[in-house]
């Protein structure tokens, strides 16, 4: 079955089918359908939940029309389907469901079951707009704590962002692990070293570690409701901070959004530009990465090496851009200044000689027994059980599943552009660390092919106002994974909803399983296998 | 074994190889963003003011007064710097000359010698920070920039810490883990907000999930700015902090 079947087929279903230019395509369909069609959508279409966003339509005023209390919450549900022109595994196009909820009766049915993704989504959209899911397997609190109280939803439009909440007077529900041998270790939220903060519960029996329980979400700060209002530039600067080694690519992702909203082309050489700066940012990323790796193992030799290649990209974006963490350079439109011919050679001269110099780290990795012994079939994380919960970026690749926004949607100039996607199915911290040398090594290469082919020409267009209420997708994949962003604007071009699903919001589950049967000491080295950042999670 | 200790020989020292601000250390505050006065032409349609995404750049007082600059502030998205005709804002620039770096390591090291007798705690706590901070302190303990051979470390515990570096800025569900790890960290001590966000909460804000500022909940004693701080900076604030740990 393909896309255009399933509308036929539920046609009398569909309220309404909207296609856009930009290859998404929304569909309407009342709430009492949606089960059956996202049933239809996961197992016929083999969709994968990409995330779900709710808009509170509270003070949605186009043309004069406000929207009904019956359908004053939109939720969007968005799976990446196959196609694109190959219609192969590779190339996914969207398909977003939406259903309306009424203020009266703010109920859905769970999703959960049939597309167990959905589980954050539903439990994140209970705590902020208060909608029921129906059926959900765990409902606890994600990102409200429990002396958080229960009947403050932050996300509605008739909450105030600057509100004071005080904090509730209860005792937090007492986790048990009950058994011969078994005990109850917590950790967090504060721990021992460079880390942002999170709490962990871990089950053991003896050291091997039965269950794992983590609480998030310690860092919200509302990212989303404060940019609430805002205009199309300020926000890019919310944007670049969701996360610091990510910075580029969830700025990138927010101006694709808008770029798509208001139906604009960005010149080549803006893009081009992009792909080579968002590659050196997943270089540093992932040098970041295997740095922690071999931290974690307490293997200093290799992992102060790596730190040494890690500092000669950061000085070179320094000495370019002015920002270690290629902040203030993107904007909506392009970029906000261009980078001489002087500049690019410095930046690719840097690609190269990380590309060169990585052969020594990875063989100081792979040389040595004793690290090989702590990350093979450590922290296994198997096909079925990655694909289930939607995992992305390296995790995914890791487990063997193609899963690379660069080549699923080929944003900016990756679709000219001659790369691999590395797989691995040895499905372990070996695996995922395998990837990351390999991507290394492309990177370098596509900065390379980028660099060669630059031609001159204007880096942006001008955007100043942006089309009201219209929903657009931005998305990019970043060393972390894959980001997607969601805006509304309003008529005063204003952002209305804006809504972060970073890669860590989409890979944090997958730890859980992953850790499953190893031991507690090596949970850091798992943790970050997966590269899980605490951050851009908890927005 | 043998290869490992061939690495070693053939990379030499990594460290104190690249440079330092001109004119950047030593002032009372290490202001990032400086604004010039005299070079102001007090404009009419003051861009810089109005594109600042945080009010880092404001005008204080009556219609026609000068512009003035907040550095706690700024997030170092140079708006004001691309916009300024004149060229009266700029921002401290790390690339140039080596003997200042050379000046600040050498009094940061005599100075920690003689307040901690050799060594400086130093407990990193992240209360809401995008982790670029967080990030920009691991790059601190990097062979490049090599904070430990000043003699400070990052330590486990607050109680092993003379120095609390906090990022972030105070987000609601991390208020009681600041104001607990305060108070396990033993007398003296002194706490440093790093970043423009734990400094001032720009560009979150205060929020119902944010405070705005380290500031705001507890005595700060030092600020880092920057968004994040260059590891010079970090290091430039630390001996700060030292000097005040050697008053109290």
């Amino acid at each position: 079955m393909n896309k255009n079947e399933l509308l036929n087929l539920y046609k009398n279903h569909i309220i309404e089918v909207r296609h856009t230019t930009y290859g998404e395509t929304y569909i309407e369909v009342d709430k009492n359908d949606l089960y059956e069609i996202v049933t239809e959508v996961v197992s016929m279409l083999n969709g994968t939940l990409m995330t779900m966003v709710c808009v509170d339509e509270l003070k949605y005023s186009q043309k004069g029309v406000i929207a009904d209390k019956k359908n004053r919450y939109k939720i969007y549900y968005a799976f990446r389907i196959p196609g694109g022109v190959k219609h192969d595994e590779i190339s996914k196009e969207l398909l977003v469901i939406v259903t309306g909820v009424s203020e009266d009766e703010p109920e859905i049915y769970s999703i959960t079951d049939i597309c167990l993704a959905a589980n954050w989504y539903e439990r994140e959209i209970f705590d902020m707009f208060g909608i029921y899911p129906q059926n959900h397997l765990d409902l606890t609190g994600l990102v409200h704590h429990h002396n958080f109280p229960k009947s403050v939803f932050p996300m509605r439009k008739d909450f105030i962002a600057s509100t004071q909440i005080d904090a509730v007077n209860k005792i937090e529900t007492d986790h048990k692990v009950q058994g011969g041998g078994t005990y109850l270790l917590p950790v967090g939220p504060i721990h021992a070293g460079i880390i942002e903060p999170g709490h962990f519960r871990f089950s053991c029996f003896g050291e091997h570690i039965i269950n794992l329980d983590a609480q998030l979400f310690y860092t919200h700060k509302g990212l989303e409701k404060i940019s609430e209002g805002m205009g199309v530039l300020n926000a890019n600067f919310i944007s670049e901070r969701v996360c610091g080694v990510c910075s580029l690519s969830h700025s990138v992702a927010y101006s694709q959004a808008v770029e798509k909203i208001n139906m604009v082309e960005v010149p080549e050489r803006a893009r081009a530009i992009r792909v080579i700066l968002l590659e050196l940012e997943r270089i540093s990323g992932h040098l970041t990465d295997l740095m922690g790796i071999a931290v974690d193992v307490a293997y200093y030799h290799a992992s102060n090496y790596i730190s040494r290649l890690r500092e000669d990209v950061m000085s070179a974006a320094y000495e370019v851009l002015r920002s270690r963490y290629f902040r203030s350079i993107n904007m909506p439109g392009g970029l906000r200044r261009d980078i001489g011919g002087d500049s690019i050679k410095k930046l690719l001269n840097a690609a190269l000689k990380i590309k060169k110099e990585i052969a020594v780290a990875e063989d100081m990795l792979y040389n040595s027994t004793t690290f090989l012994e702590r990350v093979e079939t450590t922290g296994r994380l198997f096909t079925k059980t990655a694909r289930a919960i939607g995992v992305v970026g390296v995790g995914a690749r890791g487990s063997n599943i193609h899963c690379d926004a660069r080549k699923a949607f080929s944003y900016e100039t990756y679709g000219k552009l001659d790369f691999n996607e590395i797989l691995h199915d040895k499905l372990d911290v070996y695996a995922r660390m395998s990837v990351r040398f390999g991507e290394i090594k492309e990177s370098a290469g596509i900065i390379e092919q980028s660099a060669a082919s630059l031609k001159a020409g204007p880096v942006s267009v001008k955007i100043d106002r942006a089309a009201p209420f219209k929903p657009a997708f931005g998305i990019t994949e970043a060393p972390k994974g894959e980001h997607t962003h969601f805006i509304i604007f309003d008529d005063e071009s204003k952002i209305y909803r804006y809504h972060i699903r970073s890669a860590s919001y989409a890979n944090w589950l997958a730890l859980t399983f992953a850790v499953k049967g190893d031991i507690v000491p090596d949970f850091p080295v798992i943790n970050k296998s997966f590269n899980l950042c605490y951050c851009s999670c908890d927005k | 074994m043998l290869s490992m200790i061939k690495n070693i020989i053939m990379n030499g020292s990594a460290t104190e190889k690249k440079a330092c601000a001109k004119n950047f250390m030593e002032t009372a505050y290490a202001p990032l963003l400086r604004l010039d006065e005299k070079k102001c032409a007090a404009c009419r349609d003051k861009k810089c003011v109005k594109l600042c995404p945080t009010g880092a750049i404001y005008v204080s007082g009556e219609k026609g007064a000068a512009v003035k600059a907040d550095h706690l502030k700024c997030i170092e998205c140079r708006m004001c710097e691309d916009n300024c005709q004149s060229g009266a804002v700029s921002f401290a620039d790390f690339g140039i000359g080596t003997a200042e770096f050379k000046a600040l390591s050498d009094k940061l090291e005599k100075e920690i010698k003689g307040v901690f007798s050799r060594s400086l705690h130093i407990r990193q706590l992240d209360v809401g920070s995008c982790n670029g901070c967080d990030h920009e302190m691991i790059s601190v303990c990097n062979p490049v920039f090599d904070i430990s051979r000043f003699g400070i470390d990052f330590v486990a515990s607050p109680r092993h810490a003379d120095c609390l570096l906090v990022t972030g800025p105070v987000s609601w569900n991390l208020k009681e883990s600041l104001i607990r790890t305060i108070e396990a960290t033993p007398d003296p001590k002194i706490i440093v907000a790093m970043g423009a966000c734990a400094s001032s909460g720009a560009p979150f804000g205060k929020s119902y999930a944010s405070f705005g500022g380290v500031d705001k909940v507890s005595p700060v004693d030092v600020f880092i700015p920057g968004c994040p701080p260059h590891p010079y900076a970090i290091i430039e604030g630390l001996l700060r902090a030292v000097r005040m740990i050697g008053k109290k």
